[in-house]
This record gives structure tokens, C-alpha cells and sequence, in this order.
């Protein structure tokens, strides 16, 4: 694009009057692919931050990024980014880059205890591949991966096959478990098949907004705009913001809901109380497309089984079972206007005038949730409380009327849930817990059946054996699960992947550090920065990332939008795809894999995971070409340059086979070139076509003719209401610990800011993590606003400012920490309890005190 | 050649730059232990500069060279405007708020600030007065008019 | 810098001759709108009193039913540290 000022203006005055005159000009955009007369070349790419999935355009000159913009053209963002996205010209040029693979060693030897010395990648794969074979012998846990929703899609479904298949481990894990796994739990009981109903084009066709537990103006800022344009310009719209502490949101909310941590469950039992109380509900839409059913309930708090919480549930995990109407309706009875505002904290005007707002059939009504909901102790419950009130309204599947819930990654969706790296999922929604889907998965991949680890270790009835000559036995474990078998000297090997999971992961001091330096262990972190994970590690891999590889991503509104490789990774790094791929080069099936697996693929003896799961006929099927835009610009692919063929594209198009070839339907996406040309697809893709509202006729076309709506993930068409009642946190403020302690994300900075923290601007505008308090709790601790303060819990203390006039305003007998900030870990505080139904760690609350520093 | 480094090794570095030797990888603790307690770090207002921050490309928004705490932002008022506006700014010798923020999702010119860009906070932010923790090396490249 | 956008409204069948005409004024030019009979012209001058000129000539182009300006942007500053 060639974007000087002038024409900048003229572009827009044209603009301007062709929207007036309703002309089309097609040339007209803020600004155009291509080369510009300065010489910088631009190209589109998605935003590397948050999971609303903005477009940004990336100027490149001399091998560098010198500038990037919105995307004009980008339906997501229309030339909008928030703060963190105009800076990503800078997260790639921090000075402290890795750039050549180090391992601790003492006197030339690896040493547990060493200190890092630079090594080549041979020895660096060399090294893992003698650690993980040794560990692999234990069992199918004794290795382990963490991934990453910020994987590009081939990078997360490469990973998939190296531990599932190859491996035979079902030891993967995203960071998407601490985010979205409460989410997909309920997608899932609810309707059957991932991700929302709706799209972002609800934004602008709702009539009101309630945020349930998500801070958008800070987490999600250009959804958050497009909700503002449309609160701003659209008579009678309202936003109603619920939430634990007054934030950002709240400046445009008609209706603030400042709840006591847990009793969202109440708040959402009331509203469904409310429109059976007065008959509000849409009958004939509940008739043709609504089953009941009620889950388990006292079951714990996924916390180790040791714990005294553990030792007094009296439920067990979700098995639903089917109730009427009306016993739906007594199990929300007790749910009175008066006890929701009793229990909650929430004036009675206020929770009836959201109760309202849902039952009136006259109000499009889109409900957005994030963290507060799911990084919850009943996550699932919550996400299926919200569903409950939109399929009494039949508010749901069409234009402004949708729950919706927000993913925090880039690729959340388009990597963690559609490829499925969680210890329970293959891609396109199978799961490892049905051998027809292993079996599936196994033809595809052109495996010998049973090469995949079923969740039970069973297949056909029988035991599969491993490795060991010892039946497989149960295989599955969680992100929080892993930490604690690091910790225990279960698992011996683990490999963290484009996230900071040291950092992010609950409970540092008590389970994460000793796990990781558990002399019994070996851990590798993969990064383009030395992290507090790097650090933690035994060995480092330097990571290109970004625009120095090609990439893909999938937003929250099921969109897929790929990118260029715009620039080449500094040193040695190399791409995550690489790396994974690499190492399979290392490893032979001979030892990890069984003998009678084996003999039931004999062309596989003696081969490298490389030659078996890669080197397959389809994954290397695309011959290496040149990547060229349609201006003619012409681009890199290291991963194409080292392996000789299209890496990405093979396999991308191996993993569209999910989508197509099995009884699931519902995830189809378009070919490969589709998206390189586009500002990204929203799937399912049906003859070429997009799908804006799923489920609905009309809007979807796998709904079929005459049937209006149709849930299509159950076998009957009908989408679930599941009761559930409310129940108390794990560990609630007692008079020792006298404050709930939430956490959560920042404006300026992304996640645990190893990008954002190296970009000084916004390092300058948000440079520490601040204990945000109410006055009046500062001034009871004889605590002054700027000086420095102790968090304290159980488990750890961190010490970092109080903060009594910032943006997040507590209620008195809460506090507000980000968790941003390597230089005081809030995780050293928290609790690792967790969601038994998704394992996703409840970071909103947990028991502190604050003291004098 | 082979260079040691140094980390978690209990040694607190002084210094958060790189380039010390045998300091060459660490985190943005600096020195300082994961295990033990953080740091105080110093305490910085906000940087007022005259004239503005300038940009360091074309297309960046910039950054916010006063206080803000005395403006707000509601459904109603937004404090930034009474400066910022087509309307004021000559008078209270303000830069005027850029010309793309008048524009709608649909590319319409409004006379107004488009409410898409209420928020002025999402892009725009004050700078406190600290030396980032690691050097940047992004290149602000001549870019014509 | 000085620049004006406008549409000016014609007789489709006579769309294309007008826009000749407009062309022929100084710092003028047509970039759209033709079938529709709806022309969308810039017009960049920086002297004010000329750029008025011109956009009061567009009426009196054969044809020509209505003109209407829809933008305009003027700046004394130098672009750089203008806000984009």
C-alpha cells in the first residue's frame, strides 16, 4: 500500500462519498496490498494476540518489520487494532531474542544443575530424544507436552500426531486447559459439537449486551468497540456488565452486576426462574428442540485426591440424566428474586432488570462470556446456566440473539479445539475415549489400528500393550494433572511449547517450580524470549516466531485466517512445525511403539516418527513451490526450504480429511489456497460458502429443509438445558485470610507479556502488576496508594503496590492482581483447584490477605 | 565458541539489561531467583512532553504525553474530546483527533468522532518515565509524506 | 493540504461526457460511480478560493442534476506528526 498522508486523506474523502452515494469502488481501501513507494511491502496477517482474530497489515523492508496498521479491509476489525495490535511491529525485536538452543551443563555434560551453555540442535534433539525414550518406558504419562492456542493450526495438528501417534501418548495438552477447556465441556453436554452458534455480526445486530465475567474492553478491545458503536448509535440498546469488581467495562454499562465470587450460578438460576415464573419462555421452540436433563452435583474441586475437600464430595463427575419441565422448573424454584439478591450481593432492581431483559421475546439479547466464567470451579455448569436462559427464549442461532463465548488466544479455536491438542480430542471433535475414533484417526494417518492410546487403554475389548510389554492402561491426563505428576516423578519429560506455562500455571510454589526441578526431570521449553518457563527449564529451544513463519490461526467466531512468512526468525531459531518435526527424526518406532504393533505394520520397522507420521505419501505430497502474492511480492518458507516440500499445506489438507471423511459433520473448511486469498473463512464451509449463524435454517446449510432448527451435534436434533445448583467456592476469605483474590489480563500486555513487556511503549504504560483495592480495605491495613504491599495465601505471598484509584475498582473485600508480571508471580499465590468436569484451574478466587511490605 | 551463562544461579544481578557477561539469558526478573520474593522497582511518574511523543512509524497511535487522571470516559461524556475534538482543538491548541477516527465500519464520514473509537484508552496510553527493561530493536525506517 | 470529496448526481446516459468535463477542471477527478449516475470526485487544490471555483463549476456542466460535497479536509501542519 502506499499510505502517505495525502492520499490517506483522499482515500478516505472518496470513501466518504461513496458510502453517501452508495457506489461501489472496489479499488477504494484505506490501504492496499502490495509495494509501496518507500519500498515496504505489504501483506496481511492476523493479530498474534487475543482470540478475537483482528487482521492487521504487516510492512516489511530489508528483511524487517518496519510497521504495521489495521487491516481496512478485515470484516473482524475494519482497519481498527487495539493497543497491543498496533505494536506488534515491535514484539519481534526485543534485544534478548534466543537465537541458538542451550542446555545446562556442568564440565561439558548435561547437568540438571549446570548452567546454560549454547549446544547445536543435534545435540540439543540428540538429548531429548535419549531423555524421552527413557521416559516413554514408564508408560504412556511418563512424557508429556504443553502446547499452545497460539500454535499455528499445523504446528498444533504436527504436534497431535508426534504424541499420539507417535509417541502413543495422549500426554498433549494446550494452555487453552487454563482458558477455554470449561467452555468446550459445555459446548459439548449442551449441543454435542465446539465453538458458538453466532458471529461477531451480532455485535451489531443485538439489542443488548450482558457480559458475563469478561472485562472486553480490556480483553477483547475491537469486539468491544463494535459493541460500543452499536450501545452509542442504536436506540434503546443497553449493556448490562456482571462481574466480581467494577472494571473498564462498566464506563458503558446501563446495568452493573458487582457479584460475590461464585454466585454467577445463582444469578443465572434466578433469570431461568424468572421466565418460568412468568411464563416468559418460547414453548413451541422448547417442545421441537430442547431435552432436560440435571448433572451430579457436590463434586469436588479437582484439587489432589489427598485434600479434605476431595475426601467430602459426596458426587462424581457429569453423567446427565434426563428430568421433565417441570422438574426443571422446581430444581430452579428456590432461586427467588429475594435469595439471588441475598446470596449475591446484587441489588433486587438490578438482577430483575436483567431478568427482564432476557425474558422480554422483543430483545435480541447476545451474551459474551471469557475467563470469569470459565476459569471457575463449576466452568461447566455456568456455561451451560447461560444456555439454559437462551433455549427457554429460543433467543439463540440467529441475527443478536447468541450466547457467545470469547476465546483468549489467537488459535484457541483454530488450534487447541478444532485439532483437538487436549489429552482427550483428535481433530474435528472425535475424541480418544471412542476407539471408532481412534480407528478413524488411525486410517487417516495410515497407522496400524491401535496405534492411538485410547483413553481406558482398550481396544476392541482387549488391552492395548505398550512399549514396556505392560497393558496401556488408563491414559489420559490434564494440564494440571501434568504439573502435579512433574511434581510426584510420575512424568520424567516435558515439553513446553509457545506459552509460559511456569508462569501461568496456578500454585507455583507448592506444585510448577518443584515439579520442574525435580532432579528426576527433564524439561524443554520452546521460546523466542528467556522466559520464567526458559528459565525454569533444562534445556532451550529458540523459537522463530509469527510472521518468521507461515501460519494459520482460528478466531472465536470460527473463523480461519492464514498469513505469509514476512521475515526469517534471528540466529538459529526455528519455527515450532520445525521443531516438532525435527525431533520426530530423532525417535524410531522401534523405540516406542510395541512389538505386536510392529508386526502389524512391518514397513514401519525401523523408521523414524518422521518417515512415519510426515514423510507419509499426504503430508509431503505438495512439491515445494514459490510463494508469491497476487501482486507478485515474493515470499519465504524456511520449513519448506528444509523439508523440500508444501509442509503447511500438506498438512493442512491431511487434517481437512477429519472434516469430510468421518460421521461427524459440521467443521468442514475450504481448500488450502482459499485462505491465503481471503480475510479469513468462517466455518463450516458448504459448496464455498461461509456459515455466520449455525444451526438454523437458512443461516446453515447442513440444516436440512423444513426443519427451522436443528442441534445437529445430538443424535436427535435437540440441544440440552442441564440444571445445576449453586455451590461455594473451594476456599472463600475466613478471618485470617480476609479478601478474595482474583486475577486476570491487562490492556497493554499479552498473557504473561514475554512480547508486550519487551515493546517500551507498552511497558511504559503498564509496566508492573498492582494490587487494585478498595479504599477503605487500605486504609483498615493502614495500606497507602503507590506503596508496597504483601499478598499472602496459604500456599505463597508476592509483594507488589497498592493500587486504590486505578481502572478496576474492587468492592471493599476483594482484590485485583494481574498476572502479566515476571517480576512478582501471582501464581506463587494462587489455588490450584480446578473444574472436575473441564480441569480448567479457577484463577478468580481463592483466599488472601494483604499486609504491609 | 562456548559461552557460559549464568541463571537462577542465586546471584542477584544488579542490572536488567542484557549483555552483562554470563548474564546473557535472563528473564524480566533480572537476577533474581524464581523462587524468591520480587523486587521493589522504582517508582516513575508520568512523562509530559511538550510537543508530543513522536511517532516511531506512520501508522502508529500516539502516545499520550500528560496526565489523563482528570478525564473520564462514560456513555455520555468523554473527557479526552474536550481538548481533542474537531470542534476545540484550535482553540485549546490540542492535536486534533486523527481523520480516520471519523469514519464508521462502513468507511461513512461522520462529523463526529465515531463511537467505534469512544474509548480513546484502547489505543492510546500515558508513559511513565522508566528505561524499558530490554532494548528494542525495531528500525523507524524514513517513510514519505 | 486541501482536499474535497463530492458526488455529483447526472443523467446516467450522459455519465460519461460529464466526467470527461470534470476532468478537464483543475484538480479534479472522477473515481467512480458512472453506471449508477452517481459520480465520485476529489477535487485537490490548495488554494482554497480555486477549489471553491471548481466545485461551484460542477453545476453548471451540461447534465449535471446536483453536486453535493461530502468532505473536506484541510490541514496547515506538516503530514508526519499529523494523526492517522
Amino acid at each position: 500500500m502506499s499510505m502517505n498522508r495525502r492520499e490517506f486523506i483522499k482515500t478516505n474523502a472518496i470513501a466518504a462519498a461513496a458510502a453517501t452515494a452508495g457506489v461501489t469502488i472496489p479499488t477504494v481501501t484505506l490501504a492496499k496490498d502490495g509495494m509501496d513507494k518507500d519500498g515496504i511491502r505489504w501483506d496481511k496477517a492476523a493479530c498474534r494476540f487475543c482470540g478475537t482474530g483482528c487482521s492487521v497489515l504487516i510492512g516489511t523492508k530489508g528483511g524487517k518489520v518496519v510497521a504495521t496498521q489495521g487491516d481496512p479491509d478485515a470484516p473482524v476489525n475494519k482497519g481498527l487494532n487495539c493497543i497491543k495490535g498496533y505494536f506488534l511491529s515491535k514484539i519481534m525485536y526485543g534485544k534478548d531474542r534466543l537465537t541458538k538452543p542451550l542446555l545446562r551443563k556442568t564440565n561439558g555434560k548435561y547437568d540438571k544443575n549446570g548452567e546454560f551453555e549454547e549446544i547445536s540442535w543435534d545435540e540439543a534433539f540428540k538429548t531429548m530424544a535419549e531423555k524421552w525414550v527413557a521416559a516413554r518406558k514408564k508408560g504412556p504419562k511418563g512424557v508429556g507436552m504443553f502446547g499452545s492456542g497460539q500454535w499455528t493450526i499445523w504446528e498444533g495438528y504436527a504436534a497431535q500426531k508426534l504424541l499420539k501417534a507417535g509417541f502413543r501418548s495422549n500426554s498433549l495438552e494446550p494452555n487453552a486447559r487454563h482458558c477455554m477447556a470449561s467452555a468446550v465441556g459445555s459446548f459439548m453436554r449442551t449441543f454435542g459439537i465446539d465453538e458458538p452458534m453466532g458471529c461477531y455480526d451480532d455485535l451489531e445486530h443485538a439489542d443488548a449486551f450482558v457480559l458475563w465475567g469478561s472485562n472486553m474492553s480490556e480483553m477483547h478491545p475491537i469486539l468491544w468497540s463494535r459493541l460500543t458503536d452499536t450501545r452509542l448509535t442504536k436506540k434503546d440498546s443497553e449493556v448490562h456488565v456482571l462481574s466480581t469488581f467494577k472494571h473498564r467495562s462498566c464506563d458503558l454499562a446501563d446495568n452493573e452486576l458487582i457479584f460475590t465470587p461464585n454466585t454467577d450460578l445463582a444469578i443465572a438460576n434466578y433469570i431461568a426462574n424468572h421466565i418460568i415464573q412468568t411464563k416468559a419462555y418460547d414453548q413451541a421452540f422448547i417442545d421441537k428442540n430442547v431435552n432436560f436433563k440435571k448433572t451430579p452435583t457436590d463434586i469436588g474441586y479437582g484439587l489432589r485426591a489427598s485434600h479434605p475437600l476431595e475426601k467430602k464430595k459426596t458426587g462424581k463427575g457429569g453423567k446427565l440424566s434426563g428430568i421433565t419441565f417441570d422438574e426443571y422448573a422446581k430444581s430452579v424454584a428456590p432461586y427467588t428474586l429475594e435469595h439471588a439478591s441475598e446470596i449475591s450481593g446484587v441489588p433486587k432492581t438490578r438482577l430483575k432488570k436483567l431478568a427482564e431483559l432476557y425474558a422480554n421475546p422483543n430483545k435480541k439479547v447476545t451474551s459474551f462470556w471469557t475467563m470469569g466464567m470459565n476459569q471457575h470451579t463449576r466452568g461447566v455448569w455456568m456455561n451451560s446456566l447461560v444456555y439454559n436462559i437462551h433455549l427457554m427464549m429460543g433467543k439463540i442461532s440467529e441475527p443478536g440473539n447468541s450466547p457467545f463465548s470469547l476465546t483468549g488466544q489467537p488459535s484457541a479455536c483454530g488450534t487447541a479445539r478444532e485439532v483437538g491438542t487436549f489429552t482427550h480430542r483428535l481433530p474435528a471433535d472425535y475424541v480418544v475415549k471412542k476407539d471408532a475414533h481412534c480407528k478413524f484417526a488411525e486410517k487417516i494417518w495410515k497407522l496400524p489400528a491401535g496405534t492411538i492410546p485410547r483413553a481406558n487403554g482398550k481396544t476392541d475389548g482387549a488391552d492395548q500393550t505398550d512399549i514396556s510389554g505392560k497393558p496401556m492402561g488408563k491414559t489420559m491426563i490434564h494440564a494440571v494433572a501434568m504439573h502435579r505428576a512433574l511434581n510426584d516423578g510420575k512424568m520424567n519429560c516435558f515439553w513446553v511449547m509457545c506459552n509460559n506455562n511456569l508462569q501461568a500455571a496456578a500454585n507455583f510454589n507448592e506444585e510448577s517450580l518443584p515439579g520442574w526441578r525435580n532432579p528426576d526431570n527433564f524439561i524443554t521449553v520452546s521460546d523466542p524470549y528467556p522466559t520464567i518457563s526458559a528459565m525454569g527449564a533444562d534445556m532451550i529451544l529458540p523459537t522463530s516466531m509469527w510472521v518468521e513463519k507461515e501460519g494459520a490461526y482460528g478466531n472465536s467466531e470460527r473463523r480461519t485466517q492464514f498469513w505469509r512468512q514476512q521475515t526469517k526468525g534471528p540466529g538459529e531459531s526455528k519455527s515450532d512445525l520445525w521443531q516438532v518435526m525435527e525431533f520426530a527424526k530423532y525417535v524410531k518406532t522401534d523405540d516406542v511403539w510395541d512389538a505386536t504393533l510392529l508386526a502389524a505394520a512391518p514397513e514401519y520397522k525401523g523408521k523414524t516418527l518422521y518417515d512415519v507420521l510426515y514423510a507419509n505419501g499426504q503430508v509431503d505430497k505438495f512439491p515445494a513451490q514459490q510463494i508469491t502474492d497476487p501482486e507478485g511480492n515474493v515470499y519465504g518458507n524456511d520449513e519448506m526450504d528444509d523439508c523440500g516440500y508444501y509442509v503447511q499445506k500438506g498438512l493442512f489438507e491431511e487434517y481437512r480429511r477429519f472434516q469430510f471423511e468421518g460421521p461427524k459433520k459440521g467443521h468442514e473448511m475450504a481448500a488450502f489456497e482459499d485462505y491465503h486469498a481471503s480475510r479469513g473463512i468462517r466455518w463450516p464451509v458448504i459448496d464455498g460458502k461461509e456459515t455466520l449463524w449455525r444451526y438454523r435454517e437458512g443461516y446453515d446449510a447442513l440444516v436440512p429443509k423444513g426443519a427451522g432448527v436443528k442441534f445437529y451435534g445430538k443424535p436427535d436434533g435437540k440441544a440440552n438445558i442441564i440444571t445445576a445448583p449453586y455451590e461455594p467456592p473451594p476456599e472463600s476469605p475466613d478471618k485470617e485470610y480476609d479478601l478474595w483474590l482474583s486475577t486476570g489480563r491487562v490492556l497493554e500486555h499479552w498473557h504473561s507479556a514475554s512480547m508486550t513487556r519487551r515493546v517500551p511503549e507498552l511497558y511504559k504504560a503498564m509496566p508492573d502488576a498492582v494490587i487494585y483495592m478498595h479504599p477503605a480495605d487500605a486504609k483498615k491495613r493502614k495500606l497507602r496508594r503507590g506503596k508496597y504491599a504483601k499478598v499472602v495465601s496459604r500456599r505463597g505471598e508476592i509483594m507488589a503496590r497498592v493500587e486504590t484509584r486505578g481502572r478496576n475498582k474492587p468492592p471493599q473485600g476483594l482484590i485485583f492482581v494481574p498476572w502479566f508480571d515476571a517480576g512478582r508471580l501471582i501464581n506463587k499465590v494462587t489455588l490450584d483447584a480446578t473444574d472436575p468436569l473441564s480441569k480448567e484451574t479457577d484463577y478468580k478466587k481463592c483466599a488472601v490477605k494483604v499486609v504491609k511490605a | 565458541m562456548k559461552k557460559t551463562i549464568k541463571l537462577i544461579a542465586g546471584i542477584a544481578l544488579s542490572c536488567f539489561v542484557m549483555g552483562i557477561a554470563g548474564a546473557d539469558v535472563s528473564s524480566l526478573r533480572g537476577g533474581n531467583d524464581l523462587a524468591n520474593a520480587a523486587e521493589k522497582t522504582k517508582k516513575a511518574k508520568i512523562e509530559k512532553v511538550s510537543g508530543g511523543i513522536a511517532r516511531t512509524w506512520a501508522e502508529q497511535p500516539p502516545m499520550i504525553p500528560h496526565d489523563v487522571d482528570k478525564y473520564q470516559i462514560s456513555i455520555k461524556n468523554n473527557g479526552c474530546l474536550k481538548c481533542h475534538s474537531a470542534a476545540t482543538y484550535e482553540k485549546e491548541k490540542s492535536p486534533k483527533v486523527g481523520d480516520s477516527h471519523f469514519l464508521t465500519r462502513e468507511d461513512k464520514a461522520l462529523e463526529k468522532v465515531s463511537s467505534r473509537r469512544w474509548f480513546c484508552d484502547q489505543c492510546h496510553a500515558t508513559q511513565k518515565g522508566l528505561t524499558p527493561l530490554v532494548e528494542n530493536t525495531f528500525e523507524t525506517v524514513g517513510r514519505s509524506d | 493540504m486541501n482536499i474535497c470529496s463530492v458526488v455529483i448526481h447526472v443523467r446516467p446516459e450522459v455519465a460519461p461526457s460529464v466526467m470527461a468535463g470534470i476532468e478537464k477542471l483543475q484538480g479534479a477527478e472522477v473515481h467512480g460511480g458512472v453506471e449508477e449516475g452517481k459520480l465520485i470526485v476529489t477535487v485537490e487544490h490548495d488554494d482554497d478560493a480555486v477549489m471553491a471555483e471548481t466545485v461551484n463549476g460542477f453545476t453548471n456542466i451540461d447534465g449535471v442534476l446536483n453536486a453535493s460535497m461530502i468532505y473536506h479536509h484541510y490541514e496547515k501542519i506538516k503530514a508526519e506528526q499529523g494523526a492517522v
